[in-house]
């Protein structure tokens, strides 16, 4: 039971003198003691392989780390612009005259009419006006 | 009660929290081999190298999070051993703990037969003093390994483990007991 309070420092090494003076007295403690400690010197003799790997690269490393992901992020909208618009970034209004628009036009439940006007606003509003009484 | 943190290690996290790469290269560096012989002693030697490769890619993605309540050292060795638990469960899953020790060291250990009780030489003897902490049960390994190759404290192993200090105490009793065995049967004291 005595021997039992000293698990620590037995499994540990160290210890304060209460416990100095029950190794002094307990042989079985001691013993314990010396051959604890000669596993654990065995122990670290033997392990010493060395992490045979390298250093993994993280791209988010540094101040200026970000720089490649936000140039491909660039390059992306830029493409993305080139795709859409023609490559200038701004669609060509390829019929300068007017406002052009592109209306669906609701009649009736069961009837539809899409319409595209390259007129001015109140044109166009005349027309759907039009529509409306030519469809009643 | 924690043990806090040198300057010099709380200078490498702060290099690490920042992403410096220079601070990376010495966690390996200071870390790489004990991280590695501790997957190495937990999982064998098979997928130890990737495996500490993934322990350092969760430190470096989990750093952020980390606030010094405890020493450095600690929280990183609680990554590297969920890691290691995480990689013994995967081989078996809906396996318990206790019982992934003796799933291991029947995979290293096919033979399980004793070597020869003669008296070994001192390379011998350190070969089969690994082989032997390599049949502890896991978490008698667990508590060995987090003392002697993390260099923690019990209070800490504790923490790890998720058991009273008591418990973390016992099995490193218990372990050293089955080494002590282990090396008499080899005629080695």
């Amino acid at each position: 039971m005595e021997c039992s309070r000293f698990l620590e420092e037995k499994i540990s090494g160290g210890g304060g003198p209460e416990f100095r003076d029950h190794l002094a007295a307990c042989e079985a403690c001691r013993r314990d003691v010396e051959e604890y400690e000669e596993i654990l010197r065995l122990y670290r003799e033997a392990s010493t392989e060395s992490y045979p790997g390298r250093v993994p690269r993280f791209r988010r490393f540094g101040a200026g780390a970000w720089l490649p992901s936000a140039a491909a992020a660039l390059l992306l909208v830029g493409v993305l612009l080139y795709v859409l618009f023609g490559g200038t970034g701004v669609r060509p209004d390829p019929e300068p005259v007017g406002t052009t628009a592109f209306f669906r036009v609701y009649l009736s439940p069961w009837d539809r009419q899409e319409v595209r006007w390259n007129e001015t606003v109140g044109d166009l509003w005349e027309r759907v006006a039009l529509l409306e009484r030519s469809r009643r | 009660m924690s043990v806090p943190d040198s300057e010099a290690m709380d200078d490498l996290v702060r290099g690490l929290k920042a992403g410096r790469p220079d601070a990376y290269e010495r966690l390996v560096r200071e870390y790489g081999d004990r991280i590695y012989r501790f997957a190495r002693r937990m999982v064998g030697e098979g997928g130890a190298e990737d495996l500490t490769q993934e322990v350092f890619v969760r430190v470096f993605r989990s750093v952020g999070a980390y606030r010094p309540g405890g020493r450095f050292v600690s929280w990183l060795f609680a990554i590297a051993n969920n890691h290691c638990i995480d990689q013994a469960r995967k081989r078996r899953p809906e396996t318990s703990v206790a019982d992934l020790g003796e799933e291991m060291t029947a995979e290293r250990f096919p033979s399980g037969a004793p070597e020869p009780p003669e008296v070994l030489e001192d390379e011998e003897r350190r070969g089969a003093l690994l082989r032997a902490v390599g049949r502890l049960p896991l978490e008698q390994k667990q508590v060995f390994l987090l003392r002697e190759e993390g260099g923690l404290s019990f209070r800490e192993i504790a923490a790890i483990a998720g058991c009273p200090v008591n418990t973390a105490l016992g099995r490193m009793h218990y372990a050293m007991e089955s080494l002590r065995r282990s090396l008499k049967a080899y005629g080695m004291q």
